[in-house]
């Protein structure tokens, strides 16, 4: 049985931290990083929803990316973390995990009552 | 998987270059975008629409992200330049019902046919500079 997608609102709103996330070591191209996040459990990442968060990231100088033509079919564009991309990912990383905590204990709370 | 960019993504990308541009962005930023849905497409094997969404509902997500088109200059000349000639135009319709010169030295005639050939031009080439495809 096909577990149930995860609430939209969630995908929106960390849809950002899991593509800096799934970036993380080495450079990726756009629908690769889309496929890295489906393997996960993220579901279908279309382009129309992908694309808008690579742009708001590497506006925010956090990504940057760079053209390749590396084979037959249309160029790729990768993208890569800056530096400040590596210390935002550092950043969330600490915070979900007590963000994590923080909801594993309310929702264990819920369950005992 | 990577393939060729078939017709109906080259029609995608033209109808989301046209809106791109109507919204602002250089032609740098719209040949990165183009480029960007047929990358996509070619890898997924999706179709643009099933990817992107409508051009329309795509193009919305963008905003011109430096300074406005380059050309910004040329838009003001050629709003000035169409204002002096609308007003040359009026003047001539003007001194044509009188049976006057217009500015006591142009004939009306002239004057209006000066008009309307300047106000064609410049409406042409508006026309062309906001409906073109992507340039490549």
């Amino acid at each position: 049985m096909a577990e149930e997608p995860w609430p939209a609102e969630w995908q929106r709103g960390l849809l950002p931290t899991a593509v800096l996330g799934a970036i993380g070591g080495e450079p990726m191209y756009g629908y690769r990083i889309s496929q890295r996040l489906e393997r996960l459990g993220w579901g279908t990442i279309t382009g129309g929803a992908l694309y808008p968060v690579l742009r708001s990231l590497e506006d925010a100088g956090l990504l940057t990316s760079r053209w390749e033509a590396d084979g037959p079919g249309p160029a790729r564009r990768y993208y890569d973390l800056t530096e400040r991309g590596r210390q935002a990912v550092d950043r969330r990383r600490a915070s979900w995990s007590r963000f994590s905590t923080s909801m594993t204990t309310l929702f264990g709370e819920e369950a005992r009552r | 998987m990577t393939g060729r960019t078939t017709g109906s993504t080259t029609l995608y990308t033209a109808d989301l270059g046209r809106r791109l541009r109507w919204r602002g962005l250089d032609e740098e930023e719209i040949r990165d975008a183009v480029a960007t849905v047929e990358e996509h497409v070619s890898e997924s094997g999706r179709s643009a629409v099933e990817s992107f969404g409508r051009p329309r509902d795509y193009a919305r997500t963008f905003t011109a992200r430096a300074s406005p088109p380059r050309t910004w200059a040329g838009y003001v000349v050629g709003w000035l330049v169409a204002s002096l000639v609308g007003a040359l135009l009026w003047s001539g319709l003007d001194a044509g019902r009188d049976g006057t010169e217009v500015l006591g030295l142009l004939d009306p005639g002239v004057a209006v046919t000066i008009a309307a050939l300047v106000l064609a031009a410049w409406a042409a080439t508006l026309l062309l500079q906001l409906t073109r495809g992507p340039r490549r």
